[in-house]
C-alpha cells in the first residue's frame, strides 16, 4: 500500500497481513502513518497504489460500510442527544427492523461492556471510560467482524487506560473479532497485541509478537522506540563463533552475541535498561561496567539508576523493586552489568546515532 | 524561592464542590505533584493559586502574603498548561522574550535572560524557528522557557506534558525536574499520570472529590499508602477482602473468602475486623517455599516488555496478578498451569473494609 499527501509519502509500499482473530497493534511515533493505514483499511481514504484484501476479496473499490469493518476514533463521536441504549442500538435498528432481535442484541452488548445499569444515561453524564465503552458497544453492535481502533484509550486518564487494556483485549477475544489498534504507547502495544507492527516514516520497521519485537529488535529505532535501551558507540574488534567483542570509548571491551558487523567497523551496542543490573561486585560471565550512581529515580514499582561509567558514558539501569531489591544512592561506586546475550549490535547508522533515537 | 500556603480553600461550581477545604503547604524549592482521577479538583486547585479563579472560602498565601485578591500578573508565577499556547506568528525567540518586553525591560536586559532560558531547555539552535516548525515536545519546552523568562520563582504546571506522546513525555519529565531544581524554583505540577508524578516530584498529593486523601514522598506513598484509595490509584495492587481471625503481637492472620488465610504485619487491627488486604503485583512471588502460599490456576500470561504479568485464579475464585521479570523462572509459566504464589507478610497492606463497599472504593470512573 502506498499513500501520498502532496510531497509526503504517508505510507510507502506497506505489506501486511492480519490473521483472522488476531489482535494487532500498530505502533509508531507521531507522523509515522499509523492513522493513514487504519483509515485506508476502513475505506475512509483511497490508496494511491496497492491492494487491500479482506477475506481474500479485494476491497479497494468497496465503500466503508461494505467492508465488514468498524472504525473507532479517539474521540468517541457518540450521538449526544441519544441515551446509551439508543447509541448502541442505532446501527442494528437501521439494518434490521426486527425489534425483538435488536433489543436482545443491545441488552447483550450493554451487559458485555458493563453498562446495563446506565442504559438510560446520556453521553455527557458518563465518564470518559464509560463513553469509550459505549462507543465500543456501538462498534460491536454494527456486526462488523473487524475493529479498527485509533488510539482507543488515548483520551483517558493514565490509570484508567492501564486498567482498560486487559478489558478491551478480553472483549475482542471473547467476541472472536479481529482488531487493528493504533497507538503511540509501546507499553500498551506490548501488553495488548498478539502481533505488533512498528511503523516509522510510512514504512514497517518490524512486525512480530511482542516478545520478538522486544527481545530481538531489528533496528536501533525499534530498540529505542519499543522498550528503550542503553546505546553505546564503539568498534567491533573481533568475532568468533562464540560472539563478537566490541571496544568502546576508553578501551573497555564488551562481549556480545555474534553480529553481522565486521571487525574494524563502527557499531552501536544496545542493551535494555531492565537487563542492566547494579551491584557492588562484578558478575561472573557478564559484561561488567564500573561506574558511579548519578541519580536514583523512583518510578513506581521500579527504580531507575543513572550510572556514569568510567569512560564518561551514562547508562540507565531499571530494577523492579521486588522483594530482593537493594537500594543504592547517588555518589555510590557500583558495577553495572549485563549478560552478553542481551547485547544487540547494529551497524553505525548513516545519519548518526542521535537521529535514530531522538524522541523530541 | 516562594512558599505557597493554602488554608481551608473551598471552591464551588453550582452544586459541585471542586475544592473542599483544602489545606496544603508547598515549601520553598519543593517540587510537588498533585494527582487524582478526572474531576478530583486538581486543576481547580492550581487555578486558585494562579489567580485564574478566586476561592469561595479560605486563604491563599505566597511567601506569607495573602494573595486572594491579587491579580494573576502580580503573583510572581509562571503558568504552563496542557494546550501549548505559543504565539504562532512569533519565533521561539519572540515568544521567549515577549514577557520581559511587555514588562518594559530593555533589549539589553532581555537578551541574556532569553539566551539563558533557551540554553537551559536546549533549544538555542532553534531560536529562529516558528512554533509550527517545531515538534510538540519542543513547543512545550519553549512554553516553559517563556513562563520562566518572567523571572517567576513559582512554576505552576497544569498537565504540562499531557498532550505529548508517551516517549516524549518520559524524556521531558527529567528535563523539567532538572530545570526546576537548577533554577531553585518552587513547582506545583498537576497530572493524571501517576508514574510522572512519582518520578518527578519531591512530594505527591493525592486528591479525590475535592479533598486531599493523602500526601507523601513518592516511595512512601507507593510502598506504604495509608489509604486504600491511594494504594489503588498510585500504582497497581491486588485487593482481597477478609476478616481478621487472629491478632497477636506483631502479626495478624486474615481469613479471605472460602477460608484461605494470609498473614500480615499488625497495624492496630483487632479480631473480627473486616479488612481489605492489598499487595503490589511485583511482590507476589511464584515460588512454593515462601510464606503466605496461595494455590491457583494461571488464567493468562501477559507480556509487557521486560516483565510478565501472570493472572492467577485462586481456589476461592479471586484473581491475583503477579508481576515478574521476564528472565526469571516466571517466563516459563503458561495459561492453565497450576501454580503456588507466595507473598511476604511485610508486603501486605491492610485497610479497614470501606463503608461504601470495595468495588465502589476501587472504581476509577
Amino acid at each position: 500500500m502506498t499513500k501520498r499527501f502532496g510531497e509526503i509519502t504517508a505510507l510507502d509500499r506497506v505489506n501486511l497481513s492480519i490473521e483472522d482473530g488476531d489482535y494487532v497493534c500498530v505502533l509508531g511515533p507521531t507522523g509515522a502513518g499509523k492513522t493513514t493505514l487504519l483509515r485506508i483499511v476502513a475505506g475512509l481514504l483511497e490508496l494511491d497504489e496497492g491492494e487491500i484484501y479482506i477475506d481474500g476479496k479485494c476491497v479497494n473499490n468497496l465503500p466503508p460500510e461494505a467492508r465488514d469493518t468498524v472504525y473507532m476514533f479517539q474521540q468517541y463521536a457518540l450521538f449526544p442527544h441519544m441515551t446509551v441504549w439508543q447509541n448502541v442500538s442505532y446501527g442494528p435498528e437501521i439494518k434490521d427492523r426486527d425489534r425483538e432481535k435488536v433489543e436482545q442484541l443491545t441488552a447483550e452488548i450493554l451487559e458485555m461492556v458493563r453498562l446495563a445499569e446506565r442504559r438510560d444515561a446520556y453521553p455527557h453524564e458518563l465518564s470518559g471510560g464509560m463513553q469509550q465503552r459505549v462507543a465500543l458497544g456501538r462498534g460491536i453492535a454494527s456486526g462488523a467482524r473487524i475493529l479498527l481502533l485509533d488510539e482507543p484509550l488515548g483520551a483517558l486518564d493514565a490509570r484508567l487506560r492501564v486498567s482498560l487494556r486487559t478489558q478491551l483485549r478480553q472483549l475482542v477475544k471473547d467476541q472472536g473479532l479481529t482488531a487493528v489498534h493504533v497507538t503511540h504507547d509501546q507499553e500498551e502495544a506490548l501488553m495488548m497485541a498478539d502481533r505488533v507492527v512498528v511503523l516509522r516514516n510510512g514504512r514497517i520497521e518490524q512486525t512480530g509478537t511482542p516478545h520478538e519485537v522486544y527481545s530481538r529488535p531489528h533496528s536501533i529505532f525499534v530498540a529505542s522506540f519499543v522498550g528503550g535501551a542503553n546505546f553505546v558507540e564503539g568498534t567491533i574488534i573481533g568475532s568468533s563463533d562464540a560472539g563478537s567483542i566490541m571496544e568502546v570509548f576508553g578501551g573497555l571491551q564488551i562481549q556480545v552475541a555474534v553480529s553481522d558487523v565486521g571487525a574494524g567497523e563502527r557499531a552501536v551496542l544496545a542493551f535494555r535498561l531492565e537487563d542492566t543490573g547494579v551491584g557492588e561486585e562484578e558478575v561472573t560471565g557478564a559484561n561488567n561496567l564500573p561506574g558511579v550512581i548519578e541519580s536514583a529515580t523512583f518510578i513506581g514499582g521500579s527504580m531507575e539508576y543513572e550510572i556514569r561509567l568510567e569512560n564518561g558514558v551514562s547508562i540507565v539501569s531499571k530494577i523492579l523493586m521486588s522483594d530482593t531489591f537493594k537500594a543504592y544512592t547517588a555518589g555510590q561506586r557500583v558495577v553495572a552489568s549485563f549478560p552478553p546475550e542481551k547485547g544487540h549490535i547494529f551497524p553505525y547508522p548513516v545519519m548518526g546515532l542521535l537521529k535514530e533515537v531522538e524522541v523530541i | 524561592m516562594p512558599e505557597v500556603k493554602l488554608v481551608n480553600v473551598t471552591k464551588r461550581y453550582g452544586k459541585i464542590v471542586a475544592n473542599d477545604g483544602v489545606t496544603l503547604t508547598i515549601k520553598d524549592g519543593e517540587y510537588v505533584c498533585v494527582i487524582g482521577p478526572s474531576g478530583c479538583g486538581k486543576s481547580t486547585l492550581i487555578k486558585n493559586i494562579a489567580g485564574i479563579i478566586t476561592p469561595d472560602e479560605g486563604e491563599i498565601y505566597i511567601d506569607g502574603r495573602r494573595v486572594n485578591e491579587l491579580p494573576i500578573e502580580e503573583r510572581g508565577i509562571g503558568y504552563v498548561f496542557q494546550n501549548i499556547a505559543l504565539f504562532p506568528h512569533l519565533s521561539v525567540w519572540g515568544n521567549v522574550t515577549y514577557g520581559p518586553r511587555v514588562r518594559g525591560l530593555s533589549p539589553e536586559e532581555t537578551r541574556p535572560l532569553a539566551i539563558e532560558m533557551l540554553e537551559m531547555i536546549k533549544v538555542s539552535e532553534r531560536s529562529d524557528a516558528y512554533p509550527n516548525e517545531l515538534s510538540r515536545g519542543t513547543q512545550q519546552k519553549t512554553a516553559v522557557a517563556r513562563a520562566l523568562t518572567s523571572r517567576a520563582e513559582l512554576l505552576l504546571l497544569d498537565e504540562p506534558l499531557g498532550a505529548l506522546d508517551v516517549k516524549v513525555r518520559a524524556a521531558l519529565r527529567s528535563e523539567l525536574k532538572r530545570l526546576v531544581k537548577d533554577l531553585k524554583l518552587t513547582a506545583l505540577h498537576v497530572t493524571h499520570d501517576q508514574e510522572e508524578a512519582l518520578s518527578i516530584s519531591d512530594r505527591v498529593v493525592v486528591m479525590k472529590m475535592g479533598r486531599i486523601v493523602e500526601e507523601g514522598a513518592p516511595i512512601n506513598l507507593y510502598t506504604r499508602p495509608k489509604k486504600l484509595f491511594t494504594a489503588n490509584f498510585v500504582g497497581e495492587a491486588n485487593f482481597l477482602p477478609g476478616e481478621v481471625v487472629k491478632a497477636s503481637g506483631k502479626s495478624i492472620l486474615v481469613e479471605l473468602e472460602e477460608g484461605v488465610e494470609i498473614r500480615a504485619e499488625a497495624s492496630g487491627q483487632r479480631m473480627g475486623d473486616r479488612v481489605v488486604t492489598a499487595f503490589r503485583p511485583e511482590f507476589v512471588n511464584v515460588e512454593t517455599n515462601g510464606v503466605n502460599r496461595l494455590k491457583g490456576r494461571v488464567v493468562d500470561v501477559l507480556y509487557s516488555g521486560s516483565t510478565v504479568r501472570i493472572r492467577v485464579k485462586l481456589g476461592n475464585g479471586s484473581i491475583v496478578v503477579a508481576k515478574q521479570m521476564l528472565h526469571s523462572e516466571a517466563a516459563t509459566i503458561r495459561g492453565g498451569d497450576d501454580i503456588t504464589l507466595s507473598i511476604p507478610p511485610q508486603r501486605i497492606l491492610v485497610y479497614p473494609y470501606p463503608e461504601g463497599g470495595l468495588e465502589k472504593e476501587l472504581a476509577l470512573e
